[in-house]
């Protein structure tokens, strides 16, 4: 328990050193960057504008107004940028230590997560660069389909280990393994 | 009760990502208002049997209040808004 809070990853000691990497895999991201920005009333497009241009495909809807920027491995400009670029008309909140960000992928990855969120996952439904809070594993998590195949999964750190091990019974049938992300 | 509800910014989704707080339809009595007036705000609910509208919280999704528009005996879902839009049109209808 020592050193500082953020250095301890939620899920070490949950997965193997060395994993075995089947066709259904999770992979767990140890040092992603996530940053909460609500815009303020009557600033929303303008935002959602700026976002788009500074985040492209790591912009993920929460609420109206409101939106997660999830980077898989942390770009140490990307929060200051976003402060600087929205200026006033925004609130930005560093999240990073806060969240944890895997991504499921493989065949069965929607009939795993099938099991766990009582959400429609067609593609005609929950296409590609769909993003959401949904209901996961009786908690809240943000999922955003990032391939046809492959989803990205939010979780807010105190939750993430219970979350991570319903996510891993679920995939049992499916042969799921998981590990951090090299 | 009705086990879908359209979200305005999520979609379909299940009951259990929502928190129902009750009847949309009162207003609040003025700070001034007497001992008897915000007993009955405050204490006192129907048990409506048919269409009423109630606030519905989002807690799992957008987390926004919401304003569905719902049968309780045959499980209807009319109608569902933002609380803040229909804040504003019910501002819009008294004027």
């Amino acid at each position: 328990m020592n050193g500082p809070f953020s250095l301890r990853h939620p899920l070490d000691g949950a997965v193997s050193a060395y994993p075995a990497v089947n066709a259904n895999h999770v992979t767990i991201y140890p040092e992603p960057q996530a940053i909460s920005v609500c815009a303020l009333q009557g600033e929303e497009a303008a935002v959602a504008a700026t976002l788009d241009a500074l985040a492209g495909d790591g912009l993920r809807r929460v609420g109206p107004g409101e939106w997660l920027l999830v980077k898989h491995r942390a770009d140490s400009a990307l929060l200051s940028d976003i402060k600087a670029k929205t200026g006033a008309s925004a609130l930005v909140t560093d999240q990073s230590n806060g969240r944890v960000i895997l991504t499921i992928e493989g065949p069965d990855c929607r009939a795993i997560l099938a099991k766990i969120v009582p959400v429609d996952l067609h593609p005609d439904a929950y296409p590609v660069g769909h993003s959401g809070n949904v209901f996961f594993a009786h908690v809240s998590a943000g999922l955003a389909r990032i391939g046809t195949d492959r989803f990205e999964i939010s979780l807010m750190r105190s939750f993430a280990l219970f979350a991570f091990e319903e996510l891993m019974e679920m995939g049992l049938e499916f042969d799921l393994t998981a590990g951090f992300a090299t | 009760m009705a086990s879908l509800i359209t979200c305005p910014h999520c979609g379909t989704r299940p009951k259990e990502e929502f928190a129902i707080k009750g009847d949309a339809s009162r207003t609040r009595p003025s700070p001034a208002a007497s001992a008897e007036e915000w007993q009955k705000f405050v204490y006192i609910r129907d048990n409506p049997k048919g269409r009423n509208i109630e606030y519905w919280h989002h807690v799992l999704g957008c987390r926004r209040w919401l304003v569905v528009d719902r049968d309780t005996l045959t499980h209807e879902v009319f109608a569902v808004t933002d609380a803040a839009e229909h804040a504003l049109g019910r501002a819009e209808g008294a004027r």
